[in-house]
């Protein structure tokens, strides 16, 4: 062999050696190793749970946190940071008793004075909480022990052990991070903050002396991966073992497949489409401009075809899905729907111009965010509406926009919004919604009901469930009735994982449900 | 050469300045502040108040603006509204990966066009040639994120040779080079194409000119009248055409590290965007228009390298 000739050889060596190099199999985790990758839809904005409430972050720090009160898989109320607790007979004082022996991640217990720290803080109006509103009816958090806090309420509140699952926070160490707190988060809960790498990962380790049982995941990785087919493709080349929001387009992709499975739980994420502004500008002022709208839409079509498998969504009747409690006389809201019926649609119209609610060829205007769904949603609304000869003009904007345009309260406009309560009570959701001097009454310029708002108010307060079911019943087929939203449908939680993962299901809220008073996630290694 | 570099680089701040006041300014007059968008809709009017108060956000744009100034003649990028970290830290993690991704998708492009673009002149109407039109065509037709996903489906969900997201590390360990390969692979693509089409017609111009006679007649081997005579000279619009793709390849870098969940600065901007974070989104500008200029500033420099003719310090 000359030479030339060896060198060539060498250097054709090299090059496959190298190309061997990189394009080996993926290399195999650990035997042992306990590694759960999660591709989230989006990245956390803060692990500070006072700072945040969008579901990215939620997910996140209800693994670092523990709560005062958590809620069971029946959505009930459970122990957690209180291990008990007690009303007074007027429904206006808590007394929670504490867990002994809980610490948080830094070594240091977790005390009353931690609990009354991580109330006040949210009630402290300089914080500008988004969580505020869900315990604003706190008046006082008081340290009757170091393992006993008591809350008082300024009126009876039904739903407050579920407002009460707010996440306790160190004191101290917040106190000593300042600001910083919410990108190096020390909490109590299964897993301890490690690392966060913006838009790459956010990685939390095992809490050994977590209090509930030792966690059998060394390492959960969350992984923003915003756009959903990639998700869909992370998880069958392996590269994360679960992925949420599973769109219609990753369910086909995904279902069938050999190592990974698709799993939905129906939840009370509402999707409606709205009149803003109908307490105050006509026409929406008139009901009859409303049904003329739902009449003219073909909702159920319109679910069908945006979710052709129905572990997806689910049409909705009403702002709370029939499972839930005090989902309401379902049967009567199914009732109450408008079927789609383009000739009282027109004949509807008509009527609006002809008594000058209306006038004659002027547009109806309506506004969604980016977003495929909610563009196909919008587009099959204002071609419904020219379809029966009503001009409609279709916006779509970015959301901060969008947002912006709700809020300045100027115009009559359709816009689509979508909604998980913070909790399984319908207090959550009508107060929300429908309370006119609430912040989303407010902005969305509902009317100026006394009736309505005297109910809603009786409901919460009331400590007779029958009581507060048929009010809510009351409030329900008021506002269907009088059409305040054309309900849409619930969309379902789906995930998929990888069949190594063992003990995961989703959750109705933005949990992870990996180590909990019933369940305790493990991944099998890879064959 | 050092002067020119100096020179070009104090020409940079009047430009960094334009840049931070076209961005400051419609940043503000935007619908939807961090406000509105951050606490969403639940907020009270009170509590955006008090948010913006807290941020500075409440005072007149003017005094806004000649504060961030003040801030940033000090070398300040500020805080990010919603990361509640310094701007510059976070420049500081995402800008190299996208850098990498960038050079990476350069280098690959390079290795592949140039040696291409010259083989299709020198075979002129031959299958090389045909070959390079196609994947000139090509580059340019697919989108990069539709390329992406067929990358992810074939190499990494049906081979599974190369993982399908992340940065694992520099480029040089063998988990950071085999993360690095499929994004730097979409990139290239498009930057291929032109590259392979400006090195041929490059290439074919300078194979008729008179040095090239010259130093075929005086009897230099071929591949010392291509590489040498022909090559160099032809190098001169390609490079120039590098500097102006830069901007290009950053841009393209955001689908790509979307697709790849390429942890760098083109997200990073697309969600300080979305969360109307100002201070991230000016820091996020300032950063990409900087390495833009500094990368045509290289290339200016490479000029001088290639064709001895072309000074800049006189």
């Amino acid at each position: 062999m000359s030479q030339r000739d060896r060198r060539l050889s060498r250097r054709a060596f090299l090059g496959v050696a190298g190309g061997a190099a990189v394009l080996r199999p993926r290399l195999a985790r650990g035997a042992d190793e306990q590694r759960l990758v999660i591709g989230m839809a989006s990245e956390p904005v803060h692990l500070d749970p006072m700072r945040s409430n969008d579901s990215a972050s939620q997910y996140a720090y209800n693994l670092i946190f523990d709560r005062l009160v958590t809620l069971d898989e029946k959505l009930q109320p459970a122990p957690a940071a209180a291990e008990s607790w007690q009303v007074s007979p007027d429904g206006t004082a808590y007394t929670f008793r504490l867990r002994r022996g809980i610490r948080f991640h830094d070594g240091s217990p977790l005390t009353a004075e931690d609990v009354k720290f991580s109330f006040d803080r949210i009630l402290d109006p300089r914080n500008a909480s988004d969580k505020r509103s869900f315990i604003s009816v706190v008046k006082s958090v008081e340290v009757v022990d170091p393992h006993t806090v008591r809350m008082r309420l300024e009126a009876p509140y039904a739903p407050f052990l579920f407002q009460a699952r707010q996440h306790i926070l160190p004191k101290a160490a917040v106190e000593k991070a300042g600001d910083g707190f919410t990108r190096r988060p020390v909490g109590s809960g299964p897993f301890r903050f490690v690392e966060w790498q913006v838009n790459d990962r956010l990685v939390l380790g095992r809490h050994d002396g977590y209090w509930l049982a030792r966690p059998h995941l060394d390492q959960v990785v969350l992984k923003p991966v915003p756009d959903r087919a990639v998700a869909a493709s992370n998880l069958l080349a392996g590269d994360v073992d679960v992925i949420e929001g599973v769109t219609a387009a990753a369910f086909a992709q995904l279902q069938g497949r050999p190592t990974v499975e698709v799993l939905s739980i129906p939840s009370a994420n509402y999707n409606w489409l709205g009149f803003a502004q109908m307490g105050r500008l006509a026409p929406l002022s008139d009901r009859r401009f409303r049904q003329a709208v739902y009449h003219a839409v073909d909702v159920e079509s319109l679910v069908k075809a945006l979710f052709p498998q129905k572990e997806l969504a689910t049409r909705a009747y009403a702002t709370m899905p029939p499972h839930w409690w005090a989902g309401g006389d379902y049967a009567a809201m199914q009732r109450l729907a408008l079927p789609r019926d383009p000739n009282r649609a027109r004949q509807l119209f008509a009527e609006l111009q002809k008594d000058g609610v209306m006038p004659a060829g002027a547009a109806v205007h309506m506004i969604v965010n980016q977003g495929s769904e909610r563009q196909r949603i919008g587009e099959v609304v204002v071609t419904s509406l020219k379809a029966i000869g009503v001009p409609a003009e279709l916006t779509v904007m970015e959301w901060g926009a969008y947002l912006a345009r709700l809020r300045k309260k100027e115009e009559p406009l359709l816009y689509l919004l979508s909604t998980i309560p913070q909790a399984p009570d319908p207090d959550a959701s009508l107060h929300w919604l429908f309370y006119s001097k609430g912040t989303h009454g407010g902005f969305l310029g509902l009317p100026s009901d006394t009736e309505l708002d005297r109910q809603i108010l009786a409901a919460r307060a009331s400590t007779s469930d029958r009581e507060r079911q048929a009010l809510y019943n009351t409030v329900m087929r008021r506002v269907m009735g009088d059409v305040y939203h054309v309900p849409l449908f619930f969309q379902n939680i789906v995930i998929a994982q990888s069949r190594r993962v063992q003990g995961l299901k989703p959750s109705p809220l933005w949990d992870w449900n990996l180590t909990t008073a019933f369940t305790n996630v493990r991944i099998t290694p890879r064959a | 050469v050092i002067r020119f570099v100096a020179g070009r680089l104090l020409q940079l701040v009047p430009l960094l300045w334009v840049v931070v006041t076209l961005v400051f300014v419609p940043l503000r007059l935007i619908p939807g502040d961090p406000a509105t968008v951050l606490l969403g809709v639940e907020a009270t009017e009170e509590q955006r108040a008090a948010f913006r108060q807290r941020l500075g956000l409440d005072a007149p744009v003017h005094v806004q603006y000649l504060r961030y100034l003040g801030r940033l003649a000090h070398g300040d990028l500020g805080r990010s509204i919603s990361y509640r970290e310094e701007v510059a830290v976070l420049i500081g993690r995402t800008l190299p990966a996208t850098l990498e991704l960038a050079a990476a998708a350069l280098g690959l492009a390079m290795l592949v066009a140039v040696p291409l673009g010259v083989l299709a002149a020198v075979f002129r109407g031959g299958w090389l040639d045909w070959l390079s039109t196609l994947l000139a065509v090509t580059g340019a037709a697919v989108p990069g994120f539709w390329l992406g996903v067929m990358l992810i489906l074939l190499f990494s969900v049906s081979l599974g040779w190369l993982p399908s997201t992340g940065r694992a590390g520099p480029p040089w360990t063998a988990d950071g080079l085999r993360h690095l390969v499929l994004p730097a692979a979409t990139l290239a693509l498009a930057l291929v194409a032109s590259t392979t089409r400006l090195t041929r017609s490059a290439m074919l111009e300078v194979l008729g000119d008179d040095y090239v006679r010259t130093a075929r007649a005086k009897g230099l081997a071929e591949r010392w009248v291509l590489g040498r005579h022909a090559l160099r000279n032809a190098l001169i619009p390609v490079v120039t055409n590098i500097g102006l793709q830069a901007g290009a390849l950053l841009g393209g870098a955001l689908l790509i590290e979307t697709v790849y969940g390429w942890p760098g600065l083109g997200r990073l901007g697309v969600d300080a965007m979305l969360r109307r974070d100002f201070p991230l989104i000016q820091g996020v500008v300032l950063g990409a228009v900087g390495a833009f200029a500094l990368v045509n500033l290289a290339v200016d420099c490479v000029y001088a390298g290639l064709d001895p003719r072309i000074r800049y310090d006189r």
